[in-house]
């Protein structure tokens, strides 16, 4: 036998199979650049263009993903419910953190260190957004880059700051980074997994 | 003894293995099914390398033996066909692996004669 028999990775090498066509990196990453060029050119069509994602992410899915792997339903362990309640917590926690932050720094209510800190790095703010988009999406499906992008995002930012690089120059690096690594791995799954003719 | 199966009892257990799963590709199908809820046709071709037509046999003698359960489902009006094992099937691998952890067993401890 070439390799070990493992049974026990079975299931763990099928579930990550079906996040290795790119598209959710590759369609995110697009969102962030788009976020970036409309604070670039003061367009709001690459604002509206950026959120495309959102309907078309299962049509392509099902165009592009399920035709070349085929189909699976898992026994997930953890369920449905439970996943999603652990996502709508993660984003009540990030609106009502920014929304405190808007409300808190309009009063002047927050200490002057803080609103120093805010004038500066809040951009990091707005990244930690889309950051917490990846963290949702890697507690959601456990594939370990998502929770590097939301790493990347942030420490993009802070060094874009840090070099007095414009915003929307380090907005877009990291969208575009993420987008073309999703790119990348939507050739290698088409290349990898032709399609199939249908049953 | 009259009421005595001819042949060697010790051995009766390797051809009482259950043909239906011992087939490598019947056992790969099922190696993955117990795995999964469900798949459908493309997965189980993709995952295993089996051809359409040999696939398609293989499952038609798993159902008939009662080991997966097979449903047709139209998704955007394109026909789906999905397998998951049965409670059955599930019964079956547990029997099969107990035969033949017995079988292996019996390998490792019997003494090989060398050629030498």
């Amino acid at each position: 036998m070439s390799e070990k028999l493992d049974f026990s990775e079975l299931k763990k090498k099928i579930y990550f199979s079906y996040h290795e066509d790119g598209l959710l990196d590759l369609l995110m990453g697009l969102c962030i650049l788009g976020f970036g060029l409309n604070m670039a050119t003061d367009n709001s069509v690459f604002l509206v263009a950026s959120w495309i994602w959102i309907p078309v992410y299962m049509p392509m899915k099902n165009s592009i993903t399920v035709p070349r792997l085929g189909y699976v339903r898992l026994n997930e362990e953890r369920t449905l419910a439970s996943r999603l309640m652990l996502l709508l917590g993660i984003g009540v926690v990030a609106a009502l953190l920014f929304l405190g932050v808007i409300v808190f720094s309009a009063q002047g209510s927050l200490p002057v260190s803080v609103m120093d800190w805010l004038r500066t790095y809040h951009m990091m703010l707005i990244g930690g957004l889309f950051a917490l988009f990846f963290v949702g999406a890697w507690l959601w499906t456990a594939v370990r880059r998502f929770l590097v992008y939301a790493i990347l995002i942030e420490a993009l930012i802070f060094a874009g700051i840090q070099l007095g690089m414009e915003p929307p120059v380090y907005t877009m690096l990291p969208g575009g980074l993420i987008a073309l690594a999703g790119l990348g791995k939507l050739l290698r799954f088409l290349q990898k997994y032709p399609v199939v003719e249908g049953e | 003894m009259a009421d005595e199966e001819p042949g060697n009892g010790d051995l009766q257990v390797i051809a009482d293995l259950d043909r239906t799963i011992h087939a490598p590709a019947r056992l790969m199908i099922l190696a993955l099914l117990a795995v999964v809820d469900s798949v459908d046709f493309t997965f189980l071709m993709t995952q295993t390398g089996l051809t359409r037509g040999n696939l398609s046999s293989h499952l038609t003698k798993l159902e008939e033996a009662g080991y997966i359960v097979i449903t047709k489902e139209f998704v955007e009006r394109i026909p789906r066909t999905l397998v998951r094992l049965s409670d059955e099937g599930r019964a079956a691998i547990q029997a099969y692996r107990e035969q033949m952890r017995q079988v292996v067993d019996a390998l490792l401890d019997a003494p090989v004669n060398s050629s030498q």
